[in-house]
């Protein structure tokens, strides 16, 4: 117990240990705060050049917990570090781009550039520079002098990341920035957030899509009801939420009375139904729970569709589940 | 023919407003709020009663007692104080510092001329550059004096009556002389007396003004100021209102449409300041405010305008526009949606006019009301543009009017700074 109790103390005398401030471009240690009090507790801890996700289900806190960061939602408690100084004094280095469009679609795509260029104190001749830069490695070279109105939904996804990082911050915060992309243009944004990273920069980025993010991040936070739930890769994930298996087994002839047998024992013997679709049902258990699971199945008639390893999005939905 | 009601879709779009309508708690407030707020203002404005006594300074030259009923029978109906002479000086520094709203000069040769049934000059001193309130003091100055004039007329139609009623009873007289001589050659002298007489009489009823009958004493206004551009009265009144109209109404709406399109979140997290952001809008809109004034200007241009300074009047142009537009920035900061910020610049426009004194004195206003209409931005901002433009001051930081309009400036912009800074958007 005085082990375990010594060894967190020293663990978190490591985290924020002063020789060390100034390493990460974030540290956020336990954070509270945001509408309804909904962050609580958050304490984590980004590296230079991670792609860093937060990921978690719907309300669960993601945006909360960026605009906290931000300073655009207020926190109660906590301290919030960029490169070891406030956040407030490291505007110059930090970049944010909302969820929503957030450029005037009636100024043409080079008026949006100069105007944010100079909001982040560039130059003229910078922002054009830059923003066409930008503008080639996401192939809308073309459409600089086009009104930002008539831009595709991509391209406007496109140049809302491209105008909130003109000033080549080395912070780089991105609300959901691939909702409602196609698969061409998330891979094309995919590969700009890298090219992003081998620059120097770090990616703060919040996600739905794991499989992606699982891909193209180092490393991800998982955020339910507003606490860290964990923090780390897939592994981690694996690790924390204890789940070894899924079993993607068909029911035959199902009946609601047999569901309900069905949930009843999974109550019981603490194995998670992921998901059902009418007969189709998909558990998760860890290895000490195959047997139980194994004992249910020869009760009633059914087909093993898939019996795997988990992947990120099944690992989330036992996090959403649990 | 039968027409088919789209019962159930009507109904569904019917409740769906409704619902909107219930959920937005602002809007609602705003809704019930504004028809209370306008009804009030309007039955307040229509049927208002001056709060305070009118104090009315009263300079009679004339010694005769008809002097004195005219002022005993205003009385009734101000307060009234003497003023001894120079009257005309006395007068018209009164009504400048504000002891009196009123004051009236009564000349020497007032009952003589009413005596000879010519009409009498009275003169009075007023805020030549308030029109409201001197326009409501007119009014109620020619009510009260109406029961004297009555008086008048009655007494000039009796004059009127007896010299007729005694020109023809000496006419019967010459004529029974006129038979005596006839028949007797008796009283030539008589006659000619008599016929003297009747001319007397017919005199003084020929000597009569006649429109008299419908004006006895006239009412002769004589401006307490010496106002160096008269016409700046109207200008200075159209761009304080024009201003706060426009002002609320468009910049609240720019200042949303920043907010829906998340440039202030952008705003807030880059190397800009709310200062900077505060700034662009001020100046941008102080442009806007200024040129749309002057597009109405031409309205208004005369050779008096040579007579302002042209420093001071753009000075206080910039200060009005500027509190203005930051009162548009904190309704648009303060709002979640047009709906709301249009209901709040219409909620917010009529108490302001009202108490500015557009509709009604303000210097007439019950003590609470007019402490009230002093604290309020627009009573003040159009004291400030007539002193540049009416009266032609110059700029000068010691003038209380425009520490006053700069403190409004900077409160305002320190709580738009505020909400800026520490609002979540």
């Amino acid at each position: 117990m005085v082990k375990k109790t010594l060894t967190k103390f020293l663990k978190r005398l490591k985290f924020w240990d002063r020789k060390r401030i100034g390493e990460f471009p974030l540290e956020v240690k336990k954070l509270y705060g945001g509408p309804n009090n909904l962050i609580k507790n958050v304490t984590f801890r980004v590296r230079k050049r991670d792609t860093f996700a937060i990921v978690g289900p719907s309300g669960s806190g993601k945006t909360s917990l960026m605009k906290i960061i931000l300073g655009l939602f207020k926190k109660n408690s906590g301290e919030i570090r960029a490169y070891g100084k406030s956040i407030r004094k490291m505007k110059n280095k930090m970049a944010f781009c909302p969820q929503h469009l957030s450029f005037f679609s009636e100024l043409t795509v080079r008026e949006n550039i100069l105007l944010f260029g100079s909001l982040n104190g560039l130059s003229d001749e910078g922002s054009i520079e830059k923003g066409t830069n930008y503008l080639k490695e996401l192939e809308m070279e073309n459409k600089i002098d086009d009104l930002s109105s008539i831009l595709s939904g991509g391209q406007k996804t496109r140049l809302n990341i491209i105008v909130s990082i003109l000033h080549e911050p080395k912070l780089i915060f991105l609300d959901e920035p691939f909702t409602g992309l196609d698969y061409f243009n998330r891979n094309l944004l995919w590969g700009f957030i890298k090219k992003l990273q081998r620059g120097g920069s770090t990616v703060i980025l919040t996600t739905h899509l794991l499989t992606e993010a699982q891909k193209n991040c180092n490393r991800m936070l998982v955020i339910k009801e507003g606490k860290k739930y964990v923090m780390g890769d897939v592994e981690d994930i694996r690790e924390k939420v204890n789940l070894d298996y899924i079993y993607e087994v068909k029911f035959k002839k199902i009946s609601k009375k047999k569901e309900k047998q069905i949930e009843r024992y999974c109550n019981i013997h603490n194995i998670d139904i992921l998901s059902k679709q009418v007969d189709v049902f998909w558990f998760g258990i860890d290895e000490k729970k195959r047997a139980k699971l194994e004992t249910l199945l020869r009760r009633f008639e059914h087909k093993t569709l898939s019996i795997r390893e988990p992947e990120i999005n099944d690992l989330f939905l036992k996090v959403a589940e649990t | 023919m039968k027409i088919k009601l789209p019962n159930s879709k009507l109904k569904s779009l019917l409740l769906k407003e409704y619902l909107l309508l219930l959920r937005k708690k602002k809007f609602l407030v705003m809704v019930l709020a504004l028809p209370i707020i306008f009804g009030v203002f309007y039955q307040t404005s229509m049927t208002m009663e001056p709060g305070i006594a009118i104090n009315v300074g009263v300079c009679n030259l004339d010694p005769s007692e008809h002097s004195s009923s005219l002022v005993s029978e205003l009385s009734s109906v101000f307060s009234v104080t003497q003023y001894s002479e120079p009257c005309d000086e006395n007068l018209a520094r009164g009504v400048r510092d504000t002891e009196i709203f009123l004051g009236l000069l009564v000349p020497e040769d007032f009952f003589q001329k009413l005596s000879t049934l010519n009409k009498s000059d009275i003169f009075i001193y007023y805020d030549n550059s308030n029109p409201v309130l001197s326009n409501y003091l007119d009014f109620f100055f020619q009510l009260s004096i109406k029961n004297y004039e009555n008086a008048l007329l009655r007494q000039a139609g009796d004059v009127v009556k007896t010299e007729t009623q005694k020109a023809d009873l000496i006419i019967s007289s010459a004529y029974t002389v006129l038979d005596s001589i006839r028949f007797l050659g008796y009283g030539i002298s008589s006659v000619a007396d008599q016929v003297q007489e009747i001319q007397q009489a017919l005199n003084t009823i020929e000597a009569m003004d006649i429109s008299f009958v419908t004006e006895p004493v006239v009412v002769n206004k004589v401006g307490a100021y010496d106002l160096k551009n008269e016409s700046g009265i109207s200008a200075a009144l159209i761009f304080g209102i024009l201003s706060l109209f426009t002002a609320l109404l468009l910049v609240s709406s720019n200042i949303l449409s920043d907010k829906e399109d998340n440039f202030i979140i952008r705003l807030k997290v880059s190397k800009t300041s709310s200062v900077t952001y505060l700034l662009s809008k001020i100046i941008f809109f102080d442009f806007v405010l200024i040129f749309q004034y002057m597009a109405v200007f031409p309205l208004f241009l005369s050779a008096s305008w040579l007579n302002v300074n042209i420093f001071a009047l753009v000075f206080s142009l910039i200060i009005v526009a500027s509190i203005n537009v930051l009162m548009g920035i904190l309704i648009g900061l303060f709002s979640e949606n047009q709906a709301i910020a249009v209901l709040t610049a219409l909620l917010l426009t009529l108490p302001f006019l009202f108490m500015s004194g557009m509709f009604y004195p303000r210097e007439l206003f019950p003590p609470p009301l007019k402490f009230i209409s002093d604290v309020f931005p627009l009573s003040n901002e159009i004291t400030l543009l007539k002193q540049s433009m009416v009266f032609g001051y110059d700029f000068s930081l010691n003038s209380t009017m425009v520490q006053l309009n700069l403190m409004y400036l900077i409160c305002f912009f320190v709580v738009a700074w505020l909400l800026l800074r520490f609002k979540q958007h």
